[in-house]
Formats: C-alpha cells, structure tokens, sequence
C-alpha cells in the first residue's frame, strides 16, 4: 500500500531534515574552549554598544548552526512567527477576540513545530501499530535544542498576551534572546523577562566581576561533566551492551545509580555552565538545579531538578488551568495533566510518558497523605526519596521499548543471577563515590568559603585543577556524549 | 588604561582563565601539524578545506564540521602530555581500562570483550561450513582463544565465554574439515608468555604451539626445530592495546622471530592468473622480498615486520613439500614462517582487501591443504569470510 499524506514534493523538502543527528559544537570540547569561544568573547566584548546584540545574535547563530545548516531555517521561523504574533497582539490591545485569536495561533505555531519535528513518527509507528494501518515514518532529525527553544520563545508570546512582557519590536533584541548561545540548546529556560532588561543595557553590560565569576562557574560546569558525568556514564553504556537481561541485580543497580549520578552531572554541568556563560556575557540566567538528592520527599526533588522546566509548565500550564483553586479534584486533574506532558517532553516514547505518570503517582499520593510524616521523618524520608528517584531514572534510562523496561525492572526487582556487579565495583567505584559526595552539598559549600577568601590562591588552584583535568580528559575523550541534546 | 588594567588585576581568576584560552589556543593554532602519533600508532587528522560539498553534507564524518572537530582534537597542542595527566587521573580514580582495555596484572592488556555478536559469529561459521562443503576433507579451521581465557594475569571480568562457541565451531566444521581448538594446549602451557602483554596478538612461543598442534591435526610431522634456528628478541615493542590505552605506566614487551629465516616472500599483484596478468599489463609488479620487514623493528607497531603486515595475497617459498593456502586474519602473519620448514610454497591470503574468487584460486593451485586462521574475537567480528563463497 502505497503511504499517503505526505506526496514526494513534502517529501522531498523534508530529506533535508533527515539523517543522523547532528553533531553539535557542545561545551565540552576542545573545539569549543580553543576556538570558538575566544573568537565569539572577542568579538561580543569588542562589538561597540549599541551593536552588542547584533554580536551576539550573529555570533549563536554560527554556534548553532556549525554542527547542522539545516536547522537554521527552523530557528528562524520560530523567531521570526513569534515575533509577528506578538506584536500583532500589542497593536489589537483593545480586541479580546483577535488577541484570543492570535493566543490559539501561538500555542499551535509552537507546539505544532514542537510537534511536527518530534512527535510525529511516534505517533505514526503507533497508529499503525494499533490500526494496522501503514504510514510512513518521516524520520526527521530532530534541529537542535527544538524542544527547549520552542519553550521560551512560546513563552515571550504568551507573556506578551498576559501583558506581563511588552512586545519587543527590535527583531534582532529578540533573535538575540532566542538564539544566545549558552542557553540555546539544552536550557536553563530562560523567560524573556528574565533578560529583557539586560538586553536593552547598551554600555557597561558586562562587569568584570560578573564574568570572574561567571567564568568559575564555567569551569565547575566542565568539571562536572567532563570529569564526573563521563566517568560514570560509561558503566551504564556497559549496562546497555552487556544486554538488559544478562545483568544480575547487583549491577542493575549499580547501573541505575550510575545513570542517576550521570543525568544530573551531565545536565546540572551544562546547565552551571550555560550560567557561567551568560555570566560572561552580562545576563542572569535562573538556576537550574539546586542539590536534587538531598530531597527529603519527591515534592523536595522537582522543587530542585531542572527547575526552570518545572517553573514553565507551573506558568503555563498548571496555573492557566486552574492550578489547586479549584479543588482538590480538579488539581489532580491538572497535576496529571502537567505530567503527562513533563514525562512527554522528554522523549516521544512510552517510557517518557511512563515516567511523568510515576511522578505524577508519587506527588498525589504525598500530597494526599504523606506530607505529615516526610516533614517528620529525619533520615528515613532521604531513603525513600533517593529510592524513587533511581527506580524513575531506570524507567527514564530504558528507552528502547516497554518490553526492554519490564525485562530490566525485572532484573532490578527480582534477585537473579547474571554478568556479576564485580569488576564494575572496582572500575567505577571510586568515580561513584566522587560522583555521590559531589551530590551533597560539601563541594558547594567549600567553594562558596574558597570565594569568600580575600586572597584568591585557593580557588584559583581548584579551578586551575579541574580546567587542566578537564582539558586532558577531553583530548583523550572516549566517551563524551550528552543526554540532553535529544530532547 | 592603566588604571583599567589594575582594576583587571583584582580578578586574578579572570585574568588567568583568559589568559590560559587565548594564548593556548594562539599557540595551538600557531604550531606545527604532526602527520602521524607515535604514541597512538596511527595517522592524525589533517586540516579540511570547506566546500560546499562537505558544509552540507549528510553523513556526519563527512561534515566539514566533523572533520574540523577531528582536526582540532587531533593536532591539539601537547596532545601526548594531555592524554598521560588524563592517565594518570584515571589511575588515582583505580580505574580497570580505558578506551576498551582492560588491565591485568604485570602491565597486561586485554581488549574489553564482554559481548559476542551471535549474528555475525553465526553467519562467519555457516560461510566457512559452506566453504568446507566443497572442498571435503582439504580445510582445517583454527580458532585461537582469546589472552583473556588463557593468560593467568588476566583479570576478574566478564570478558566472553569463549568455550560454548568453540564447541560450536568443532561441531560445525567436523563433517566436511576438522576444527583445531587450542584452549586446552595452551590453558596447559599458559606459563608461557603466549600473548603479548601490550599488543592483541600472541607471541612467537604461542603460534610455535599452535604450528605443532596444526600439524598434529593433519597427520604431518612438524619439520620446523627451534634448535636449529637464531631466535632474536627485540625490546621496547609497545603495541596496539598499549596505542588505544595510552597508560602512561605501561611496561613495553619483548618481541621474537627467527631471525635466520630468508625466504622469499612474494606479494602478489592479483591472486588469480587473470589479475595477475591485467596488473602486469597494467605495469604493477610483484614486490619480491624476504619474509621479515626488518624496518618495521624500529617502528612502534613492530609486529608489522610479520610478512610485511597484511596484503591480499603473497606467496612465501619453503624448503619442504606440497603447497598450503592459508587464509587469516594477522595472528597468522608470525604463524606462517614456520611453515617454511613443511612446505615447499605457502600462499596466504587475506580475505580483508581480497577481491577475487577463492575457488578460482584453489583451482588453479591445487593446495595440498587449506588452513582457516583467525583469533577468536576478529572471527566473531569479521565481516569477510563470507567471501569465500563469492564469485563462484
């Protein structure tokens, strides 16, 4: 049966998008530190002031379209659609109908982009699947950081409609909020409003105390990443080629925690480092993670995990419905609603999804009646959150079908025997280690202290370290992938 | 001017981290391009010129992006002293491997194989049954066990159990050839150095053992006697594991030949007639040397000096009788000299950079015996034997 829907013509347009994934310029590489970033600081330092978002517009757009071209028109569109949306709704300031108008066209411009380039052949593979039906899949590459630049320029919008923000008129102010480089393509979400003000500082934007501290920042950012999220990551790779049903259940645990110390190196690392950046280049961006494991209940945990994520959909989705004024009913309703699409945004697979409905489990049952006691408990309540939050990244970790998580669960749950957990003990034990005492809120603290010292020896010694280790671990860098780029 | 400087100098954090980017990455640009990496034993990347070819490219290692980051990791300045402080880290860490070697004891190396493509392996067995098929009786299959199953200073991990698939190999090849498994001659001998400590292939003294045991298995007397030949030893060969795992405490092994052996190696132009008259034709000619390429001794990668490294098809003259065909991976490279001893030619041939028929060879021969001889993991690994069946 020949597949309809889409003739040769879309066809044809769309093998533009398809292919591998792109490689991406990422912080982590020596392309990065050695190249890239010396020239675009130079050039945004060095730009006069009233060309400084010009600079920086221009120099992101070659961040992000270095690894993949094709891509850029997509960024572009977003740019420019939300651009016209919003100042179409500030010259009908006084039409309710045609503003609620322009609001549907927004949400369907974005999520429809959103959803066009990662959505579609999920849904296409399980039509067929459920209907027999025979659908071709598109296999689009996903552009680059889609998912996290829909977000914020959505959000500008709908800002612009809640009159919370003004519609910027200058294109390239807003292309520059759109597309700044640290934040572009893996988060935090930065709000419009969050840098709107900054945007429009012409002379003095940055201070030279703003960037030493953004470029430590940087650095602890590398560090994490390179040194601690590589280095334990690769266990849960053996994990993955060892095959999910030969592993006993020691080391699918020991997988487990190590895909759990991995994710938030990884994404808390670029994050940190997409702050440090920002820093460099005169904006506050919000914080993204603050100590996730020391949560002493799951509500603990989302407060502290990619918080700039879970702030968006509070704004913008949890809020707009109705959020808990309107009953308890109706505030499960929308928690489970918020989860679906937390778990959703993820990944177009069921284990995303499956994911966001175990938080949202797990937050209605504490909200209806655990509450009490986690507030009371000292040490248990870190046992059970820590707990929850492993089992939810096996489910998040496994995302080759729902078939390869029930076998893997399996192993979790059900003692048996396998590959031992042995020489994985002795490879990554000391990395683990590192790894969860990073997790606490020591390093944090001795840090903060090393700052605090007039005399700058000791953090410039720790931050000289962690640079040249990372340096090192990157020209002989073996395995250096980054989780977040696929969402 | 002055005083901005001095305002700068209250950062010193700042002052140092840009310091440290823009003068290493000046002089990263700034100094000379290497060819080639002792140290990693292979070619580095050279700098890409953009064009509109590989700006749009598709396939990702044909992105002027790809091959600009491979550029820049490659020629990164100091690039051997980097990869030893990351060694060194790995080591306070007690790290067990690094880019898929594993470590033993007395600085041996191991290749991470802890998972065995069935699929693959399955279908390499089923060409060479094939292959066996017709040529009843001619062909004899040895596969050698991996280091990490015989070596006593192999580590504790879950490398491949490579006992089931012999087992395999022996019951698949017994009907039409004969199968030689070496695990028990060597777990026997295994306080022999067999295997290289820093390289992926066995020794002189392990080949010596399957030699005998090959020849057991046809019903021949081994002609080759240690006594009467110059075993020379060559220090400060560091090889392939030791390339990809770059440890920076790494011991350097000893590597032996008999280095009395003169005969003549022919590598051919074509395997068959018609290739090897079309190359003639064409003005290639046959290089005509002795079986050892001393050269290579001074080199890193010295197991090369082995029948020049691997070449399609070569022809190596003895001082016996008869004529063996030998088709091999490059275990067989320090194999095949003792052969010498048996047979009057031996030919060998890789079905690697092979591209002719192998019945077309066999016919046109008449091999007294044919010998399959790989190393357990690049069989399980190989994507070629299936060759053998090809152009009939």
């Amino acid at each position: 049966m020949r597949p309809f829907g889409f003739c040769t013509l879309t066809a044809a347009a769309l093998a533009a998008f398809t292919g591998q994934v792109g490689d991406a310029l990422i912080f982590s590489s020596l392309l990065f530190l050695f190249r890239f970033l010396p020239i675009a600081l130079a050039v945004y330092y060095l730009a006069p002031a009233n060309l400084k978002n010009a600079a920086l517009f221009l120099i992101s757009i070659v961040f992000y379209s270095w690894g993949e071209v094709r891509y850029f028109p997509v960024m572009l569109s977003c740019i420019v659609g939300n651009y016209l949306l919003a100042l179409c709704m500030g010259r009908w300031e006084e039409k309710p109908a045609a503003r609620r108008f322009l609001l549907v066209l927004t949400v369907v411009f974005n999520i429809g982009m959103l959803f066009f380039f990662k959505y579609t052949d999920f849904f296409l593979r399980n039509l067929n699947a459920l209907f027999g039906t025979n659908f071709a899949m598109l296999n689009l590459t996903l552009p680059l950081g889609i998912s996290f630049y829909t977000f914020q320029t959505m959000s500008y919008t709908l800002d612009v409609y809640k009159r919370t923000v003004k519609p910027e008129r200058n294109i390239i102010d807003l292309g520059a909020y759109v597309v700044m480089f640290p934040q572009l393509i893996a988060g935090p979400i930065v709000l419009y409003k969050d840098v709107a003000a900054q945007l429009k500082v012409k002379k003095g934007r940055c201070h030279a105390s703003q960037i030493d501290e953004g470029a430590g920042l940087f650095v602890l950012g590398l560090a994490k990443k390179v040194l601690l999220a590589n280095s334990v990551g690769a266990l849960w790779t053996d994990v993955q080629n060892l095959g999910y049903a030969n592993v006993s259940t020691p080391l699918a645990w020991l997988g487990a925690i190590a895909f759990t110390l991995q994710i938030y190196f990884d994404f808390s690392g670029y994050s940190t480092m997409a702050i440090g950046l920002g820093k460099m280049l005169g904006f506050e961006f919000p914080q993204n993670f603050n100590l996730p494991y020391i949560s002493r209940s799951i509500t603990d945990f989302w407060r502290r995990w990619h918080m700039t994520l879970s702030g968006w959909f509070r704004e913008y989705v949890y809020i707009p419905l109705g959020g808990n004024r309107r009953g308890k009913r109706r505030q499960i309703l929308n928690l489970l609603i918020v989860w679906c699409l937390t778990g959703f945004w993820h990944g177009a697979e069921w284990n995303f999804l499956l994911w966001g409905l175990y938080y949202f489990v797990l937050l209605t049952i504490e909200k209806l009646w655990l509450q009490k006691p986690l507030a009371n408990g000292r040490v248990w309540p870190h046992i059970y959150a820590l707990f929850f939050i492993v089992v939810g990244w096996a489910i998040f970790a496994v995302d080759s079908g729902l078939t390869d998580l029930a076998v893997f669960l399996g192993q979790m749950f059900l003692p048996s025997g396998g590959v031992s957990a042995g020489y994985f003990v002795r490879n990554y034990g000391v990395s683990l280690a590192v790894a969860a005492f990073c997790s606490t809120p020591l390093p944090g603290r001795f840090y903060q202290w090393l700052c605090r010292q007039k005399w700058q020896a000791g953090r410039i010694l720790v931050l000289g370290a962690l640079l040249l280790l990372s340096v090192a671990y990157l020209v002989d860098s073996t395995y250096n992938p980054f989780i977040y780029f696929r969402f | 001017m002055k005083k901005q400087i001095k305002a700068l100098l209250r950062y010193p954090c700042l002052v140092l981290f840009f310091g440290f980017i823009v003068l290493f990455s000046l002089a990263d640009c700034l100094t000379a391009d290497r060819d080639t990496s002792e140290l990693e034993n292979r070619q580095l990347a050279k700098k890409p010129t953009l064009t509109s070819q590989n700006l749009l490219a598709q396939e990702e290692k044909q992105k002027f992006s790809y091959l600009y980051e491979t550029y820049v990791n490659d020629q990164f300045l100091g690039r051997d002293g980097w990869i030893s402080l990351k060694s060194r880290a790995e080591d306070v860490l007690l790290k067990q491997e690094n880019n898929s070697i594993v470590y033993g004891e007395n600085g041996s190396m191991y290749q991470k194989f802890f998972t065995l493509n069935e699929e693959q392996f399955d279908k390499n067995t089923a060409a060479i049954a094939e292959f066996m098929a017709r040529y009843p009786g001619l062909v004899t299959a040895m596969v050698v066990p991996s280091a990490d199953r015989i070596s006593p200073e192999a580590p504790n991990a879950p490398f491949v159990n490579e006992a089931p698939y012999m087992e395999k190999l022996d019951q698949a090849f017994s009907q039409n050839g004969s199968f030689v498994d070496l695990t028990d001659l060597f777990l026997a001998h295994n306080d022999q150095l067999l295997y290289y400590r820093t390289d992926h292939h066995w020794t002189t003294e392990g080949a010596f053992l399957a030699y005998q045991a090959y020849m057991q298995q046809i019903g021949r007397t081994p002609a080759f006697d240690p006594s009467d030949h110059t075993l020379t030893k060559v220090e400060d060969f560091y090889g392939t594991l030791y390339s990809k795992s770059k440890l920076y405490s790494a011991k350097p092994d000893t590597l032996s030949y008999y280095s009395d052996l003169e005969n003549r190696l022919v590598i051919c132009q074509g395997a068959t007639k018609a290739d090897r008259e079309a190359a003639a034709a064409a003005g290639l000619s046959d290089l005509d040397v002795t079986l050892y390429d001393l050269a290579k001794l001074s080199t890193r990668d010295k197991y090369a000096m082995f029948l020049y490294s691997n070449n399609a098809f070569s022809q190596l003259y003895g001082e016996g009788s008869g004529k063996i065909l030998v088709i091999k991976d490059s275990y067989a490279n320090c194999f095949v000299p003792f052969l010498t001893a048996d047979y009057e030619r031996i030919d060998v041939v890789d079905l690697r950079s092979l591209n002719a028929s192998m019945d077309t060879i066999l016919a046109e021969n008449n091999y007294d015996q044919v010998l399959i001889l790989y190393n357990f993991q690049s069989y399980a690994e190989d994507t070629n034997l299936v060759k053998l069946n090809l152009f009939h």
